[in-house]
């Protein structure tokens, strides 16, 4: 490869990533209050042209004609950096993406690790959007993200693995390649819903979003910002970080460019719409977790999960190398059913447990003072 | 190496020697730690240069992601912000021009005596490979190594625990 095919590439590569940010962009904020709309008995915005289809672009031109301020204490340069940073993130991902047969941008043979270790981009940015803004609603929305992110990321990893374990490939084309015949969220339902819990942290939508729990936070790590970088970073890096992380989750679990009538980007596109329905959907629907339940959750559920599935996806494939998928999927429904139908009752004695310690802890100590 | 990975080589190792020397001279913290990272990325790109995507991306996962993650999260919970700190390596940046010269003329005579035979070097080990070689040849010291990660997280747990109330 040459210098000059080198630049054209990027320019070309840099036009399609960027084009996805738009279009999450204008698309999804939109759709979000529609259905908030529809699910609440409201009409949403209706006003601005058809059916209020113009309201993404009023909305970015009111924003755009803000004052950009920098509030006086903050850091100047790193202020202006965190946005840009977290906004490398999701263009970043787009690289592994398989969008249809035979067009992913780089095809790395080790994709699947890949997408994890872009990810660290954007929790960079969202501490330094916290640390430079000098305020404490900020500050603490920052924290708050990366902690939640670092713990939350542990189970997306290992489930990551164990589609890389089904597939005996870190390649993503492998992984969408494997599932002509069945996709693996039939295979691991178990993974699959555990990659869509820890999944939904990352992105720190409800019920994880914590980082901009606006009853106590203001809006977290964006309080400081406004204009054009508020649109950054609420409608820009949000959704199109929601766009990507559907883009992968379609890949891995849900067959990627995979569909009836020959697979092509069309079948990708849809499966991407569906997942941005069901994240707003869910938050629409959610309330807030508590910020000690959160890390409770990722560590003692989701992560003791993880293991014990990787351990199970491993024995099976050592036990039965020619055909470890039927048992794979058995194992995986059953823990799937068994999970629902127990852990509400499990998780309600575990936390009246709780409550009962804390209660006789804090009558110690008062008879003790 | 291709014609463009060679080209790109020498920007690479500017940048990576560049954001080396900044993360000792910067008086904020914060600062320095942020030249950390591009230093980490720089070293990244360049085993990318050499075809080692899984090395490239193990390096951003745990050095970009994890442990400058950590030392930021560190010292935005530690210090005071915005004050400019003397780092106590400032003080002795006179006594370090001896020892880096010496640790660089060790480094300089020992992989200029190493033979690298060319086909080793051609010959990219795949994440296969690697991974078979980790758990078969090499399982034993990977093991050890899981072991003392292990030690050091229930260390961890320990020194951050709360006394029970008796």
């Amino acid at each position: 490869m040459t210098v000059v095919t080198f630049i054209i590439h990027f320019v070309l590569i840099f036009i399609l990533a960027l084009g996805i940010m738009v279009l999450s962009a204008l698309i999804f904020p939109f759709a979000m209050r529609r259905i908030w709309g529809f699910i609440g008995d409201r009409y949403g915005p209706n006003r601005v042209g058809p059916q209020g289809l113009l309201q993404p672009f009023a909305d970015g031109l009111k924003l755009f004609i803000k004052e950009d301020i920098t509030p006086s204490k903050a850091n100047r340069v790193l202020f202006a950096m965190a946005p840009a940073i977290t906004f490398i993130t999701p263009m970043l991902t787009v690289m592994v993406i398989p969008f249809s047969p035979g067009f992913t941008i780089a095809n790395l043979n080790v994709g699947l690790l890949y997408l994890v270790a872009v990810g660290s981009f954007s929790i960079l940015g969202l501490l330094l959007a916290g640390w430079a803004s000098h305020n404490k609603y900020s500050l603490l929305g920052g924290l708050r993200s990366v902690a939640q992110m670092v713990s939350y990321e542990i189970p997306l990893i290992l489930n990551i693995i164990i589609i890389g374990m089904l597939v005996g490939s870190l390649s993503l084309d492998d992984v969408v390649g494997s599932q002509g015949k069945v996709w693996y969220i039939a295979v691991q339902p178990l993974a699959f819903l555990v990659f869509l819990i820890a999944g939904m942290a990352e992105l720190n939508r409800t019920p994880f979003d914590l980082p901009e729990a606006e009853s106590e936070l203001v809006s977290g790590y964006m309080t400081e910002y406004g204009g054009l970088r508020f649109a950054l970073f609420a409608a820009f890096i949000e959704w199109g970080e929601v766009a990507v992380w559907s883009m992968a989750t379609s890949a891995l679990f849900l067959g990627g460019w995979r569909g009836p009538f020959g697979g092509n980007a069309g079948w990708l596109v849809l499966k991407v719409l569906v997942m941005a329905f069901f994240v707003i959907w869910v938050y629409a629907t959610f309330p807030r977790l508590q910020v000690d339940q959160l890390m409770a959750f990722a560590w003692k559920v989701l992560i003791p999960i993880s293991l014990v599935n990787l351990g199970a996806t491993g024995l099976f494939i050592i036990l039965m190398p020619d055909n470890f998928l039927l048992p794979i999927a058995a194992f995986s429904w059953v823990s799937v059913v068994l999970l629902v139908a127990l852990f509400p009752g499990l998780l309600r004695k575990a936390l009246l447990r709780k409550r009962l310690r804390q209660m006789e802890n804090f009558k110690l100590e008062t008879t003790e003072a | 190496m291709n014609e463009f990975s060679s080209a790109a080589f020498y920007p690479v190792a500017v940048m990576v020697l560049a954001a080396a020397v900044l993360v000792v001279s910067f008086k904020n913290l914060i600062y320095s730690a942020l030249a950390m990272i591009a230093c980490f990325a720089g070293v990244a790109a360049l085993f990318v240069l050499l075809h080692a995507e899984l090395l490239a991306s193990a390096q951003i996962l745990l050095y970009v992601g994890a442990i400058s993650i950590l030392i930021l999260f560190a010292i935005m919970l530690t210090r005071n912000r915005g004050g400019e700190v003397k780092l106590f390596f400032h003080q002795q940046a006179w006594m370090a021009i001896p020892v880096v010269a010496i640790v660089g003329l060790i480094l300089i005579i020992v992989i200029g005596s190493a033979h690298y035979n060319a086909a080793d070097t051609a010959q990219n080990p795949g994440t296969k490979d690697l991974a078979s070689m980790l758990f078969n040849q090499y399982a034993f010291p990977f093991e050890l190594v899981s072991l003392v990660l292990l030690v050091a997280i229930v260390g961890a747990i320990l020194l951050a625990k709360k006394e029970k109330i008796k």
